[in-house]
């Protein structure tokens, strides 16, 4: 034991968000980017954290455990706006719909301070009394506190990250100039001569297993769901003949994916979760109640004030109406209107969302931004496309806020931070991500350069460039089937029945397991699951306690080398390295 | 046994919804049919749990063994605390926490299927700082700040006795 220090104990010290702030507007960029080619984005927070921890140390020479949590908050909080804005806003530019950058920029920051002011005073109730898992903020704690946890555990985390990071390396050898290894997927489809639709391809990622493994339990629901929609239902509906003859059999899987158990999936997903809120009632009483135990309030209250929280929603609700009320062509009361229904969506989604994070460590953030523009373009004249994506976008934004604010409070649980630290420094940050995110993509837009002959700009991104925006032509598909009519309502609601059903079972939150899988890919549920099923093995030959004490920390290693490769190789991309 | 049954038995329901639901447009009665099933058996399902998990007496998972831990819990803290040596300190604050410290994931089901969820929320809230305050104290003695670490550790002490006032007086409710 070193000799004990006496001063105070650093935790949100001016250099840790300085810090902070620094890795997450270079996360903000890169994954912008990346996002806008690949059409995913990515937990920022392991890296943050490994990152926030070398800086401290090698630079700086000092850091607590509470310190690094800080800049782990302060640079994901930033940086988790990124999916809601690529996600969402570019499909104004690939149309060519014109619209006001700032009124844009000034609804994803309200979104953004919404977001947080909501879920942070459900805080209590998803970590105290639900006790969700928040695998990724479990592994996060585990990197944090790998001092704490002895050579061996440290090791072990370290043997983690190395395996994932060479076996990620390896995969992209052809980026490198370099033979292929070891492929992204491998597609067993094939090598087991299973039939043409039934997908049975497994992403060659241990970040899956690891956060699999950390989820436990759940994981395997997740499996379950998973197996229900790609190897049930699509064999059983095309065994019964019911797909369109046009249909060509290669486009069979997608095709119902898209129309029948996404939409399923993601009714699931919100009844489960709504269902869920009904059925907590009385804990949240508890809960609120708790507030007032004269014990508690004595002994001091670790949450930001509430008066601070009405007047930081109030501020967000006001910017978001003004930024609503300028681009839309509706009147003050009609502005007033969707502005009141958006942020009422805006609390549902973000409590479905970080409930979803919270036991399957996956947020579901394209699908809920989907459902708010379509939504909303049925409430809107169906041709105010810019009011629906900027209330998309704040929404999305804001729904990510949410579950990044709930899986860093997570973290801050295990190593002990204050709650009211990291809720102030995430909502004095939140704004910066969505500003960087929007002149990233506007960049890369006027990249594009202009028409010499016309004179007119030429995209930066979008179909038939190398920036694809996958996320924002699936948005732009979802407008056109709403223009079109062609909303899967009956399909959501059958879906909501189903997940608020499973809600009643002994497995609080099954309807939100169950809809996330049928709605996600495969490739990633296969070793997401092979992660839970380890977990369970082992539990179960080496004990509950082996599997924590041990499998955590390697677990842990395992996400946050692949999520530092993937930011690496997104940076050597956006350099013009790769 | 009735368990595995019923659980089988529900994951064929919902994936008879799925299937009537899949159908463009949808087979509402078929639909309709699976869905009932599924309330009826879930309905069973939730009876079967609450016999499973109901404890009696002090049991493994009992609120009376999840009480006599935390009691177990402060004496060896404020042990700690007195003797005001620091060596060693950490390692002897992390033996009694792997020790005395209930796991509350495990008792959480229990404790629900007994209390009910209102007053399992009066126990796991205050336990649950008392915990975060034990998980700050391990941070700052990690990092050197025996001080914080001893402070919070105080701390930490007047939540796990809430807990335990607050168990004493659902118990008196239940009594009366």
């Amino acid at each position: 034991m070193a000799e004990s220090k006496k001063n105070i104990y650093p935790e949100s010290s001016p250099l840790a968000i300085a810090v902070g702030v620094f890795i997450g507007v270079l996360m903000t960029a890169s994954f912008s980017y990346a996002a806008l080619v690949l059409g995913f984005s990515t937990n920022g927070s392991p890296v943050a954290a490994v990152l926030g921890w070398g800086i401290m140390r090698a630079i700086f020479k000092r850091g607590t455990i509470v310190e690094n949590n800080i800049i782990q908050t302060v640079a994901s909080g930033i940086n988790t706006s990124t999916a809601g804005v690529i996600f969402t806003v570019p499909v104004l530019l690939i149309r060519g719909v014109e619209f006001n950058f700032w009124w844009i920029a000034a609804a994803a920051v309200a979104g953004a301070i919404l977001g947080v002011g909501f879920i942070i005073p459900l805080r209590k109730q998803m970590i105290d009394v639900d006790r969700l898992r928040f695998p990724s903020g479990t592994a996060i704690a585990s990197v944090l506190r790998s001092p704490a946890e002895g050579m061996k555990k440290s090791k072990l985390l370290l043997l983690g990250a190395v395996i994932s990071a060479s076996v990620y390396v390896i995969i992209q050898f052809p980026k490198l100039g370099l033979p292929q290894i070891i492929p992204a997927s491998i597609d067993f489809t094939h090598l087991l001569g299973m039939p043409e639709y039934i997908s049975n391809v497994w992403a060659i990622s241990l970040l899956s297993v690891g956060i699999g493994f950390i989820a436990g339990r759940n994981g395997l629901f997740v499996l379950a769901g998973g197996i229900l929609s790609y190897w049930v239902i699509v064999p059983a509906v095309i065994s019964f003949g019911w797909i369109p003859r046009e249909i060509s059999i290669e486009n069979t899987a997608s095709y119902i994916h898209s129309t029948m158990t996404r939409p399923l999936g993601i009714g699931m997903l919100i009844g489960g979760s709504l269902m869920s809120i009904v059925l907590i009632v009385p804990a949240i009483k508890a809960t609120i109640k708790s507030f007032n135990i004269k014990s508690m309030k004595e002994i001091g209250s670790d949450e930001l004030p509430i008066k601070v929280l009405y007047t930081v929603i109030a501020i967000g609700f006001v910017l978001f109406f003004l930024a609503s009320y300028f681009t839309s062509s509706v009147g003050i009361f009609s502005a007033i209107l969707i502005s009141v229904v958006s942020t009422i969506w805006l609390v549902f989604a973000g409590i479905i969302v970080s409930q979803a994070t919270g036991m399957t460590d996956w947020t579901p953030i394209s699908g809920m931004s989907l459902i708010a523009v379509a939504l909303l373009m049925m409430f809107l004249s169906s041709d105010d496309i810019v009011t629906a994506v900027l209330i998309g976008a704040a929404i999305s934004v804001a729904i990510a806020e949410c579950a990044d604010m709930m899986q860093d409070l997570k973290t801050g649980y295990l190593v002990g931070s204050r709650p009211v630290k990291q809720q102030t420094v995430q909502l004095i940050v939140a704004g910066i991500g969505p500003i960087v995110s929007l002149s990233v993509m506007l960049l890369i837009w006027n990249s594009g350069g202009v028409d010499p002959v016309t004179g007119a700009q030429l995209p930066g991104f979008g179909p038939g460039t190398n920036i694809e925006a996958p996320q924002a032509v699936a948005l732009g598909a979802t407008i056109d089937s709403v223009i079109d009519g062609n909303v899967p309502t009956s399909k959501f609601l059958a879906g909501g029945i189903i997940g608020a059903l499973l809600s009643f079972t002994s497995l609080p939150g099954l309807g939100v397991i169950i809809g996330i899988s049928m709605y996600l890919s495969i490739k990633y549920i296969l070793p997401y699951g092979l992660g839970s099923l380890l977990s369970i093995i082992l539990a179960r030959r080496k004990g509950k306690d082996w599997t924590e004490k041990w499998g955590v920390p390697f677990s842990a290693g395992l996400i946050v080398g692949e999520a530092l490769l993937i930011i690496v190789f997104a940076m050597l991309t956006v350099a013009g390295v790769l | 046994m009735k368990n595995v049954f019923l659980l089988v038995g529900i994951a064929l329901s919902v994936t008879a919804a799925a299937l009537f639901a899949s159908h463009t447009p949808i087979c509402w009665s078929g639909f309709l049919f699976s869905v009932i099933v599924m309330a009826v058996l879930i309905w069973m399902q939730k009876k079967e749990q609450k016999k499973n998990y109901t404890v009696v007496g002090k049991t493994e998972y009992s609120l009376q063994q999840f009480e006599e831990n935390l009691k177990e819990l402060i004496k060896s803290i404020n042990e700690l605390i007195e003797n005001k040596e620091n060596e060693n300190y950490l390692n002897k604050l992390e033996n009694i926490i792997e020790k005395y410290m209930p796991d509350i994931d495990e008792y959480r089901i229990f404790l629900i299927n007994q209390l009910g969820m209102a007053d399992y929320t009066k126990i796991s809230i205050p336990f649950s700082k008392g915990e975060r305050l034990i998980n700050r104290s391990i941070s700052a003695a990690v990092d050197g700040y025996l001080e914080e670490s001893k402070n919070n550790i105080l701390k930490s002490i007047n939540f796990i006795e809430l807990t335990i006032s607050e168990i004493g007086k659902i118990r008196d409710e239940q009594n009366n």
